[in-house]
């Protein structure tokens, strides 16, 4: 299926955990804005192939694949596939994540490494894969997902919070390291978004994290994947290596 | 030494690591479920009770006592252990 909405080429977007939560908003989202998408998902077949019909109906044409982002080798091939049926990437998201929350105490090795493995490595895997051709073409541009919790920390989620803080150093590099090669960087840091991975709170404590947004309440993952789009079209040409917030002042 | 067993002592305990007023802590109210406990206010009242009452308490122990009476119950046993030893 082509672009049907516009007579100019379609850029092509590859996203990493597109299947769901913040990262299924960023895939419908730049299909609209005019991308072709190619998406992975690690488990959920029927929330991607939702995704993935959501995509071609804003006229994108679409590959989605099952990968484990901690797997280089299949992150690589990933990114072969999307570039071989789409065409070179011009922009990619990486926003696979998982929580694996517990007092650090009564972290077990598995709870870090699952949590270091896909959040951290997986943008790590997905990000050197795509530079490769980013720096080929003088072009290209990377938004990685971190959280407020990476920024500032968060109580039960030494892994989660280590690994985000990960991706934003990791970011900040690659933006220092390729924005000669007119490759941009950027980091997006969400506060408290409705999501599969935040539906397990319980009212009460809802209410407790309600308190302390200035905007009472939660973010949408379609306002996060707005952010995303904006910081990966043109319009955002001279933003490079920062970290923007988008948590209704959580933290200000 | 480790002071008397009293299920209001621990009612009041839980209320206020939990954050709760006391009358919300029923005996048979749900910690999870129902008081919204997350492991960290376990790993804290667990430490308090550890403390409190010169016992030990396993995680798994912890994660079996899952209301007011089964935590009394639990650290009755616990005392009991420790007496007996």
């Amino acid at each position: 299926m082509t672009g049907a909405h516009t007579s100019e080429p379609r850029r092509v977007a590859l996203v990493s955990g597109g299947s769901r939560g913040i990262g299924r908003a960023v895939v419908v989202r730049l299909a609209q804005d005019g991308h072709d998408i190619a998406f992975c998902y690690h488990s959920r077949a029927e929330a991607a192939a939702e995704a993935a019909e959501e995509a071609t109906r804003a006229g994108a044409r679409v590959l989605a694949r099952k990968v484990d982002v901690s797997d280089p080798a299949a992150c690589q091939d990933f990114v072969t596939a999307a570039e071989q049926e789409l065409g070179p990437v011009d922009v990619a998201v990486t926003a696979a994540g998982i929580t694996r929350d517990k007092p650090l105490v009564q972290m077990d090795d598995a709870m870090w490494r699952d949590v270091m493995a896909t959040n951290l490595d997986g943008t790590f895997h997905i990000s050197r894969a795509v530079l490769q051709s980013f720096i080929k073409r003088r072009t290209g541009c990377l938004v990685a997902l971190s959280s407020v919790a990476g920024v500032y920390g968060s109580a039960s989620q030494t892994n989660y919070a280590a690994s985000k803080a990960g991706i934003i150093g990791f970011t900040r590099s690659v933006a220092k390291e390729y924005g000669r090669f007119g490759v941009r960087a950027n980091v997006v840091a969400p506060g408290f978004v409705t999501t599969d991975m935040t539906a397990g709170v319980g009212e009460r404590t809802r209410e407790k994290y309600l308190g302390q947004i200035p905007l009472r309440r939660f973010g949408a993952a379609e306002e996060v994947a707005d952010l995303v789009a904006f910081l990966a079209s043109d319009r955002a040409g001279y933003i490079n290596g920062q970290v923007i917030g988008i948590d209704g002042g959580l933290v200000i | 030494m480790a002071e008397n067993l009293d299920i209001e002592d621990l009612r009041a305990m839980l209320a206020q690591t939990l954050e709760l007023p006391l009358a919300e802590i029923g005996d048979e109210s749900h910690f999870t479920e129902e008081l919204e406990m997350d492991s960290l206010m376990s790993l804290e009242i667990a430490s308090n009770l550890e403390s409190r009452y010169a016992i030990t308490i396993r995680d798994t122990d912890f994660a079996q006592a899952r209301t007011l009476v089964q935590l009394h119950d639990l650290v009755a046993a616990k005392i009991e252990e420790r007496s007996a030893a």
